[in-house]
Formats: C-alpha cells, sequence, structure tokens
C-alpha cells in the first residue's frame, strides 16, 4: 500500500538510496540501502563498521523525537564516511539503524586499506568506538536478505 | 383460542388481513431472504474488514513517517491489530455459517448443500491462505494479536524532480506463533518464515469469493421467488391503502380479540433495500 512521504524525512534521506524501516513488538530499525546493485561488484567483500550510540545520544531526546534523530545523525555520519573514503575503490552501501547500533556496511576489494583508512578516521561525536570487522557474505546477499 | 394474521403497517395503524396459507407463504419467504441476506450482510462484513485493514495500515505508515508520538503511534498499531481480528473473526463466521444459510434456503435440496461442502472442502486443500487463516482464528481468538512485524519501504519514483514513495506491508512470524501446541500442527509445518499480510488475505479473499458465488448461485432462484412474493403482498397493501408504504410487518395474533401477538416479523426490509442494491437486489 503506498503512502505519501513526509517532508522532513525526505529531505534527510540521500538521492540513490533506498529506505526501509522494520518494526516489531521488541525492535525497531531504520535502513538505508544502495538503490543501484549494479555498482556492487560481485567478488566485493564487505567491511562492516557497527558504532555504539553514545550513551549520552540516548539520553537526550524524549521519546517521540529520539528515533527520528537517531536517523538523522546516522544518516549525517553516513556522508561523513563516504567523503572520508572519497578517494577510495569502495561503496558505503547499506545503513543500519536501531536503538542500539549504528552499523554502516562497505563493499570493496581492497579491505586492508579500507581498514587503515578507517582506523585513521576520528570517531564521530555521536558514537562510542566502533566494532570493525570483515563479513563472509558477499554484498549482494547481504542486500537480498 | 383463535389465530389471526394480518400485514400490519405501524406508522398508519393500518393492516390487511391474510389467511394461514398466506401467512406461511410469506413466513416461508422471509426465513429465505433472510437467510439470503445474512449470505450477502456476512461477506460484506468481511470484505469492509479488509478495507478497513487496508486504512489501518496506512494510518500506521502515516504515524511512522510522520514521527507521530508514542500513544499515537500506539492507537495507530492497536487499530491495525483490530482490524486484522475482526476481518479473522468475520472470515470464520463467514465459513461456519454459510452452509446452514443455504440449508435454510433449499432446505429440501441435500446435494446442493453438499456442493457448498465440497466447494469448501477443495477451497481448504488447495489455498494455503485459507488453511492458514482459518487456523489464525483460533490462535487469535487465545492470544489476541495477529500482527508480528510492520515494514515501511521508500523508493525514488524515477520522476523529475524525484520524489520518494512509500509502501507499508504487514507480516505474520511463524517463530512468533509458538510451536504446534499454540498453532495447528499441520498447517505449522507448511508455514513459511514470514507472511505478507495483505498477499494472504487477498488470495483468502479469492476463496471466500468462490464460496459465496456459488452459494449465491444455489440460492439466486429461491431468493428472487420470496422477494417476488413478498414485494407482490407489499403491493397489493399499498393498493389497499392508496399509497406506498415502507416498514410493513406480517403478524400472527392469538385470543379472541387477536390481542396477544404470537409471531410478528418484517417485510419491507427485504423487499426495499436502499443500501447494496446489485447485491440484495
Amino acid at each position: 500500500m503506498d503512502i505519501a512521504a513526509n517532508e522532513q524525512l525526505e529531505q534527510l534521506l540521500p538521492d540513490g538510496y533506498h529506505s526501509l524501516y522494520r518494526i516489531s513488538f521488541n525492535y525497531r530499525v531504520f535502513i538505508l540501502s544502495l538503490a543501484d546493485k549494479a555498482l556492487l561488484p560481485s567478488d566485493s567483500k564487505i567491511i562492516e563498521v557497527a558504532f555504539p550510540w553514545r550513551e549520552s545520544e540516548l539520553r537526550k531526546n524524549d521519546n517521540q523525537d529520539r528515533f527520528l534523530s537517531l536517523i538523522q545523525k546516522g544518516v549525517t555520519a553516513m556522508g561523513e564516511l563516504s567523503a572520508h573514503l572519497s578517494d577510495m575503490a569502495c561503496h558505503v552501501f547499506f545503513l543500519e539503524v536501531d536503538p542500539l547500533l549504528c552499523t554502516f556496511s562497505i563493499a570493496t576489494r581492497q579491505e586492508q586499506a579500507i581498514f587503515k583508512r578507517l582506523q585513521d578516521m576520528p570517531c564521530p561525536d555521536v558514537f562510542d568506538l566502533p566494532k570493525i570487522s570483515t563479513l563472509s557474505q558477499s554484498p549482494l546477499e547481504k542486500m537480498a536478505g | 383460542m383463535s389465530s389471526a394474521y394480518c400485514i400490519l403497517s405501524p406508522n398508519h395503524d393500518d393492516q390487511m388481513p391474510l389467511d394461514e396459507e398466506q401467512f406461511r407463504e410469506l413466513k416461508r419467504a422471509r426465513k429465505r431472504l433472510s437467510s439470503a441476506y445474512a449470505i450477502r450482510h456476512k461477506f460484506k462484513l468481511v470484505r469492509t474488514n479488509y478495507g478497513l485493514i487496508t486504512e489501518a495500515l496506512n494510518a500506521v505508515g502515516r504515524a511512522y513517517l510522520d514521527n507521530d508520538n508514542i500513544e499515537q503511534l500506539a492507537i495507530a498499531k492497536t487499530r491495525l491489530n483490530a482490524s486484522v481480528n475482526n476481518y479473522i473473526l468475520s472470515g470464520r463466521t463467514f465459513t461456519a455459517q454459510i452452509k446452514r444459510h443455504v440449508q435454510a434456503c433449499i432446505p429440501q435440496d441435500r446435494n446442493e448443500i453438499n456442493r457448498i461442502t465440497r466447494r469448501m472442502e477443495i477451497e481448504y486443500q488447495r489455498s494455503f491462505a485459507y488453511r492458514f487463516v482459518d487456523s489464525l482464528y483460533d490462535y487469535v481468538s487465545y492470544y489476541g494479536i495477529s500482527v508480528h512485524g510492520i515494514e515501511i519501504s521508500g523508493k525514488h519514483n524515477g520522476a523529475a524532480p524525484p520524489a520518494r514513495e512509500y509502501e507499508i506491508k504487514a507480516y505474520i512470524d511463524r517463530d512468533y506463533l509458538g510451536g504446534p501446541t499454540d498453532f495447528r500442527a499441520s498447517v505449522l509445518k507448511e508455514t513459511p518464515p514470514r507472511i505478507e499480510l495483505v498477499a494472504l488475505l487477498d488470495e483468502f479473499m479469492e476463496s471466500l469469493n468462490r464460496i459465496n458465488e456459488l452459494a449465491r448461485t444455489i440460492t439466486d432462484e429461491t431468493t428472487t421467488n420470496s422477494h417476488i412474493l413478498v414485494k407482490e403482498f407489499i403491493n397489493v397493501f399499498a393498493g389497499s391503502y392508496g399509497s406506498t408504504v415502507n416498514n410493513l410487518f406480517v403478524v400472527h395474533s392469538v385470543g379472541t380479540g387477536g390481542e396477544e401477538i404470537y409471531d410478528k416479523f418484517p417485510i419491507s426490509m427485504y423487499a426495499n433495500q436502499q443500501n447494496l442494491e446489485e447485491e440484495y437486489r
């Protein structure tokens, strides 16, 4: 069923990405995923960067605004991360925001170089230090799943 | 104790006497019409509840996208769950009662009743949605919840300037249904991990449509004849009193002065259905 877009959300979200809210009894997740799968080479790997939210970020807003605020901060951080990796052969193709973590998935064939560049990046103020790992699944598998 | 029969207009205090045979004819016609209309009412109820689900889903999607407060979100989700439960309840009411209603229309024709039974068996055998919704009735009766997850997806529509279009879907998750002791085991076994609600209900509606169509086909002739009979009596009443009347009742009274009403039933409501002209003829 189609529903009308929300202007505030519309302005926030970057072009070229699909959005998805997943809601159930005990979880709430917001996902951005790259719209054009052809940009993801089939032999690329995933580097996942999982930032825990700083405790102060989770306390900052009341319930009503908290999740939208986390989405805003996650999308802003995705812009910063993409800018930091702009000269590298990679794509930040997946963003997952939930009340505990903000997780970015990067598709690349140059894992070591991306790892090093990520370690050089200053941690955004809204996050605690991230856990960085390489996943065994391919970016296309993650998008499908 | 003597009996008297008449058609009565409560609004005008007019009454037209009937003989016993006429009363019996009207009573039989009314019974058939009320059963035929019950089929239509119940099917309409299911379709209306389906419409309420789509409205409720839309409201949940808007509440999330507009970042409504927690209370409004909770209300939207509760309404969605209520509308799905009402749908499932009305679906079961339809399937559980339809044979009885068809039988009331054509009590002497056992073969036709068996056609309905057979049609329902075929739907159960062929359609997973039919089996699942049938089982879901027991589950929601016990647990009171029917939707486990919601997804709101946004994609660019390719227009200029580009705009994002959102779509909302609700899901039933197999894992939340519990084990074979909570849900009909044979159906749980064949249930996929996730079921998209509207697709499920669309398939279920197709089954109900086929059952409804068959019930209509079987009962249509009787319904039409009963309708003609009731209409004739109403026309005679109107002719006798010189004007069109509505809200007529048939009354069987007993006692020397006909003071005690033994039976009373409406007839105008079957002849002049202003709602749903097509469905009620």
